[in-house]
C-alpha cells in the first residue's frame, strides 16, 4: 500500500518553508532598504505566494493522483516538462545552498565559538542522505512530531515581542510611496516562493474532507502572523533592526526572566537550528524530485548524494558565508527566482486550462 | 518409528528402546482377563495420583468378558475427560508432553490421557508492572493458566484461540488469542504465517518469537509490544489487538505495537484522568532527560558556556577546574560506572547487593568526587539520567543505548549533533510499521480521536472508539455514553 501524506503534515511543511528564514535574517535584511514599512512590502509578497499557492492548489485538484511531472507531461509532453523540472531543480538547489550556509552562519554565530564547516557538514549531509531513502512520507512525519515545536516557539517570541514592542514606532505609516519602494524589494524575492515545496507532493497527498480549507485557513494565518512578527521586531528593535540578524532569538532577549536558570533564548535557537535542519532537508528532497524527474530514475541515492555534494561544494567555494551568497541571490539570482517562483506557476495553470477547453471541445465537436 | 501391529508388550518394548537411558520413563502393566494392557508415561511430567485414581483403578474395577479396546476402554472404563485415541504418529510426541499412554493388543493407535502436571510459580504480581490500584494478577510460566487469566476476563464466544508448535527439540506450545469481530483478519493471518515459518531448534522464551515476528530484528527498537498482566493483555485484545502466549514465559506479546503503549501504564487506567495525563507527561520528560541530559551537559561544556547564565557557569568551572578528565570522558566514565554497578547489583544474590549499593554510593561515588576524579554536577548529572531511564521500564534497554548515542554526539559535535541525531532516530522511527501500522501514531501520523487516550488521557466515559492508528473491524467501544445521558438515565431510574 503506497504511503501517503496527510493534508495536516503538508500544512505543516508548508507552514515551516514559509516561517523558517522570514522571522530569522529577512527582517534585518530588509531594514537596511525599505526601514520600517518593510512588514507591508513582506505582506504583500507572501499574498503573491498565496495567490500562487491557490493556483497549484487548483491543480492539485484537478489531478489528485497525478504527480507534478504528470500533470506537466499530460500538458507540455516530455521536453518542455523535463525543462520545467529542471528550472525548478535550479530553484530548489539555489534554496539548498542558501539555507545550508545560513545554518552554518546562524550556528557559528549564536552557539559555537568557530565551528569548523567539516563538523557541520558531515552530519548534516549524511542525515539528509538517509531521509531521502525514506521518502518524503517519513520526512513528513518528522516534519509533523518537530513543527509544532517550532510553531510553539514562534508564537512564544511573537507573544514576547508584542509584551514589549512600541507600536509607535512604526507610524506614520507607508511615509515613503509604496510603488517607489516597490522595486527596492523585488530583490529579496529570493525569500518567498517557499509554497513551491508543494509540488513535490503533488499525488501522495491523502484526499481529506475541506483539505482545501484547511490549507487556505492555514497558510493565510501563517502569512498575517509572519507579517506581524516582523512588524512587531521592526516595534522592537527600532532602528537597531539591521544589527539583528536572528530575530527570532533577540526578539527574547528582551525579556528578562531574573531567574539564575537563564533566558529562553537559546532554547529558540536549539528549535531554529530544528526548524533550518527539515527547510533544509525538504528543499533537498525537492532538489532530489526534479533531478531524478529531469534525469534518471534510477540509482536515487547517487542522485540525491549528488545533489548534496553539490551543496557542500558549492558552499565550500563560496567559504561557507552566507553574507555572499545574499549578494548573488539579490543580483543576476533574483530574475531567475521571480520566473521560477511566479510566473512558470501562473504559465503551467493557464496552459493547463487552454489544454483543458481544447479537450472539452474536442470532445464535444467528436459528439 | 513404532510400529504397533502387534502385541502390546512388544510395542512398549520399542518405546523403551527408543527412550532407552531416560530413567524417567515409566511402564505400567495391567492385567485384564488375560490381556495385558500396557500404560506408558514420564514419572517427573505427569500426576500420578490423577493417573492411579482416575486411570488404573477403574480399568480394575471394569468388569467385561469379552477382550477390551481402545473405544471401550475410552468409552466405558476410564472416567478422565481428557482423552484422546492417539495416531502412530502422534505417540512420541504426547509422551514427551505429559501424556500417559494405554496400548492393548493389535491396535496401531494408542489412547492418550492428558495429565500434564508440575510445580509451577503462582499468580503474582509482576515486579516490573506493580499497580497502586487495579487487579495485581500477573501471567506465569505455564500458558494454561494464562489462558484461563484471559479467559476469565473476556466472556465472549468471539474469542479465539489458535494453537501452534514452534522449536524442532522443545516443541514449545505458542497460542494466538484474538476476538475475531474486532481483530484486523490480515494481522492474524500475517502472524500465524510468521509463526509457521519459524524454523528453530528451541523457544524458551516469549522474546525468541518477538524477535522472530519483527520485520527489523536488528533495531534497537523493538516492533512487538510486551505485556506481563492479564488485564492489560484483555485491555490490549479489546483494542483489536493479537495477544500470543507461550508455554514456559510469563510474558505475553502484542501486535500491532506503537512506540507510545509504553508510555502508558496499569495504573493510568485505574486513576482520575488528570493524575494519568500528569504521570504520562512526567514519563515524556523523563526520557527527555535521561537520553539528552549527560549529551546536552558535555555540549554545554565545551561548546556553548556562553549560553550559561554566569551563576551557573562559575558554578561549573569551580567543580571542574582541577579535574584530570576532560567532560566528555568524564560523563563517559560515569555512565560506564553506573552501567557496571548497575549489572553487578542484577547478578549478585540478594544480601550482596546491598554491600554493591553501598560500594557504589559511597565508596565509588563520594570518594571519586573527594579525589577530585569526576566533579558533583557531573554524577549528579548521570545519576539523575540513570533514574528517569527506568521510569519506562519497557524502553530502559532502548534509551540506555540511546544516552550512550547522544552523549557522544554531545560531546563530538555539541548541540547541532544532538539535533541531527534526535532527527536520525525520529525519522528512523518515522519510517517503522509494526504490522501496517506506524510506529509513531498517533503523533506521527497525527490520528485527532487517539489522542484521548494520548499524553492527555480522558475518561472511560469519552472514549467511545477504539484506536483508530490501526487497522479495527469494529470501531464503536460504546455507543454515545456520555456523562450527561447516563446522569439523566440515572434520574429516571430513581423516578
Amino acid at each position: 500500500m503506497k504511503k501517503l501524506v496527510t493534508v495536516r503534515q503538508l500544512i505543516l511543511i508548508l507552514i515551516v518553508c514559509m516561517l523558517t528564514l522570514k522571522v530569522l535574517y529577512l527582517p534585518s535584511l530588509i531594514a537596511k532598504d525599505i526601514g520600517r514599512d518593510a512588514y507591508v512590502f513582506v505582506f504583500s509578497f507572501l499574498m503573491f505566494d498565496f495567490i500562487v499557492l491557490l493556483l497549484l492548489l487548483y491543480l492539485f485538484n484537478k489531478n489528485p493522483e497525478l504527480s507534478f511531472y504528470e500533470i506537466l507531461k499530460n500538458i507540455f509532453g516530455t521536453v518542455l516538462s523535463k525543462i520545467i523540472m529542471f528550472i525548478f531543480f535550479v530553484f530548489f538547489f539555489g534554496k539548498c545552498w542558501a539555507v545550508f550556509q545560513s545554518n552554518y552562519n546562524y550556528l557559528n554565530e549564536n552557539l559555537y565559538t568557530s565551528l569548523n564547516w567539516l563538523v557541520f557538514s558531515v552530519p548534516i549531509l549524511f542525515v539528509v542522505l538517509y531521509m531521502s531513502k525514506f521518502g518524503v512520507n517519513s520526512a513528513a512525519r518528522l516534519a509533523e512530531i518537530f513543527v509544532p515545536i517550532i510553531i510553539a516557539g514562534f508564537l512564544f517570541s511573537l507573544f514576547v515581542g508584542i509584551t514589549k514592542a512600541d507600536f509607535s514606532q512604526l507610524l506614520p505609516f507607508m511615509e515613503k510611496s509604496f510603488f517607489n519602494q516597490f522595486p527596492k524589494f523585488f530583490k529579496y524575492s529570493f525569500w518567498f516562493g517557499d509554497y513551491i515545496i508543494f509540488i513535490v507532493f503533488f499525488g501522495n497527498i491523502k484526499q481529506e474532507k475541506k483539505q482545501n480549507l484547511k490549507i487556505t485557513l492555514s497558510i493565510l494565518t501563517t502569512i498575517f502572523l509572519t507579517t506581524f512578527f516582523i512588524a512587531v521586531v521592526f516595534a522592537t528593535f527600532k532602528n537597531n533592526t539591521v544589527c539583528h540578524s536572528n530575530a527570532i532569538s533577540d526578539i527574547v532577549q528582551v525579556l528578562s526572566t531574573g531567574s539564575d536558570i537563564g533566558n529562553f533564548d537559546w532554547i529558540l535557537i536549539l528549535i531554529w537550528d530544528i526548524a533550518l535542519f527539515l527547510f533544509f532537508m525538504f528543499n533537498s528532497l525537492g532538489a532530489f524530485y526534479c533531478f531524478r524527474q529531469t534525469f534518471f530514475k534510477k540509482w536515487q541515492l547517487l542522485s540525491i548524494s549528488i545533489i548534496l555534494f553539490g551543496v557542500f561544494l558549492l558552499n565550500v567555494f563560496n567559504n561557507f558565508d552566507i553574507h555572499n551568497g545574499i549578494i548573488f541571490m539579490q543580483g543576476f539570482a533574483s530574475y531567475f527566482i521571480i520566473f521560477a517562483q511566479y510566473i512558470l506557476p501562473v504559465l503551467i495553470v493557464i496552459f493547463s486550462f487552454i489544454k483543458k477547453r481544447r479537450k472539452n471541445a474536442k470532445v464535444y465537436l467528436e459528439k | 518409528m513404532i510400529s504397533i501391529k502387534q502385541k502390546a508388550q512388544q510395542i512398549v518394548k520399542k518405546i523403551q528402546e527408543e527412550f532407552q537411558g531416560n530413567s524417567d520413563i515409566i511402564v505400567r502393566q495391567i492385567k485384564k482377563n488375560k490381556q495385558e494392557i500396557f500404560l506408558v508415561f514420564i514419572d517427573e511430567i505427569v500426576n500420578q495420583e490423577e493417573i492411579n485414581l482416575n486411570i488404573i483403578t477403574p480399568l480394575h474395577n471394569y468388569k467385561s468378558k469379552k477382550t477390551l479396546t481402545l473405544e471401550d476402554i475410552k468409552n466405558r472404563a476410564v472416567s478422565l475427560c481428557n482423552i484422546q485415541i492417539l495416531q502412530e504418529k502422534e505417540i512420541k510426541e504426547k509422551l514427551l508432553k505429559g501424556f500417559a499412554l494405554l496400548f492393548v493388543d493389535n491396535d496401531n493407535r494408542a489412547l492418550g490421557f492428558n495429565v500434564l502436571s508440575f510445580q509451577g510459580r503462582s499468580i503474582e504480581e509482576p515486579p516490573s508492572s506493580t499497580v497502586i490500584s487495579g487487579p495485581r494478577e500477573g501471567f506465569n510460566e505455564s500458558i494454561k493458566t494464562n489462558v484461563a487469566l484471559i479467559r476469565r476476563r473476556i466472556v465472549t464466544e468471539k474469542l479465539k484461540i489458535e494453537d501452534l508448535t514452534v522449536g524442532v527439540r522443545t516443541q514449545t506450545a505458542i497460542k494466538l488469542l484474538y476476538i475475531t469481530d474486532l481483530v484486523d483478519k490480515k494481522v492474524v493471518e500475517e502472524v500465524r504465517s510468521k509463526i509457521k515459518n519459524i524454523n528453530i531448534d528451541g523457544v524458551l522464551d516469549s522474546y525468541y518469537i518477538g524477535t522472530l515476528l519483527e520485520n527489523k530484528p536488528n533495531s534497537i527498537f523493538r516492533q512487538v509490544g510486551t505485556c506481563e498482566k492479564p488485564d492489560i493483555a484483555s485491555a490490549k485484545m479489546l483494542e483489536g489487538r493479537v495477544l500470543i502466549l507461550v508455554d514456559g514465559s510469563p510474558i505475553a506479546l502484542t501486535v500491532p505495537f506503537i512506540l507510545y503503549e509504553d508510555f502508558q501504564s496499569a495504573n493510568d487506567y485505574y486513576s482520575e484522568p488528570h493524575r494519568a495525563t500528569t504521570l504520562r507527561v512526567l514519563r515524556i520528560i523523563s526520557l527527555v532527560l535521561s537520553v539528552y541530559l549527560p549529551g546536552l551537559y558535555m555540549s554545554l561544556q565545551l561548546y556553548h558556556y556562553k549560553v550559561l547564565p554566569l551563576k551557573f557557569l562559575v558554578t561549573i568551572v569551580n567543580t571542574t577546574q582541577n579535574l584530570p578528565l576532560n567532560p566528555f570522558l568524564e560523563i563517559f566514565f560515569i555512565i560506564i560506572l553506573f552501567d557496571i554497578l548497575f549489572e553487578a547489583s542484577i547478578r549478585m544474590p540478594k544480601y550482596l547487593g546491598i554491600a554493591v549499593s553501598i560500594v557504589g554510593a559511597l565508596i565509588l561515588g563520594d570518594t571519586a568526587v573527594k579525589a577530585g576524579l569526576v566533579s558533583p554536577p557531573g554524577v549528579m548529572i548521570v545519576a539523575m539520567s540513570a533514574i528517569t531511564i527506568y521510569i519506562i521500564p519497557n524502553q530502559s534497554s532502548q534509551i540506555s543505548t540511546l544516552r550512550f548515542i547522544f552523549a557522544f554526539l554531545g560531546g563530538v559535535l555539541g548541540s547541532h549533533g544532538i539535533i541531527l541525531g534526535s532527527m536520525f532516530v525520529i525519522g528512523y522511527l518515522a519510517n517503522f510499521d509494526s504490522f501496517n501500522t506506524p510506529y509513531l501514531a498517533p503523533y506521527a501520523p497525527y490520528v485527532l480521536k487517539d489522542q484521548k487516550d494520548g499524553v492527555f488521557k480522558d475518561n472511560v466515559l469519552s472514549m467511545t472508539t477504539r484506536p483508530e492508528s490501526f487497522s479495527v473491524l469494529d470501531k464503536v467501544r460504546q455507543k454515545n455514553i456520555n456523562e450527561n445521558s447516563l446522569n439523566k438515565k440515572l434520574n429516571k431510574n430513581k423516578k
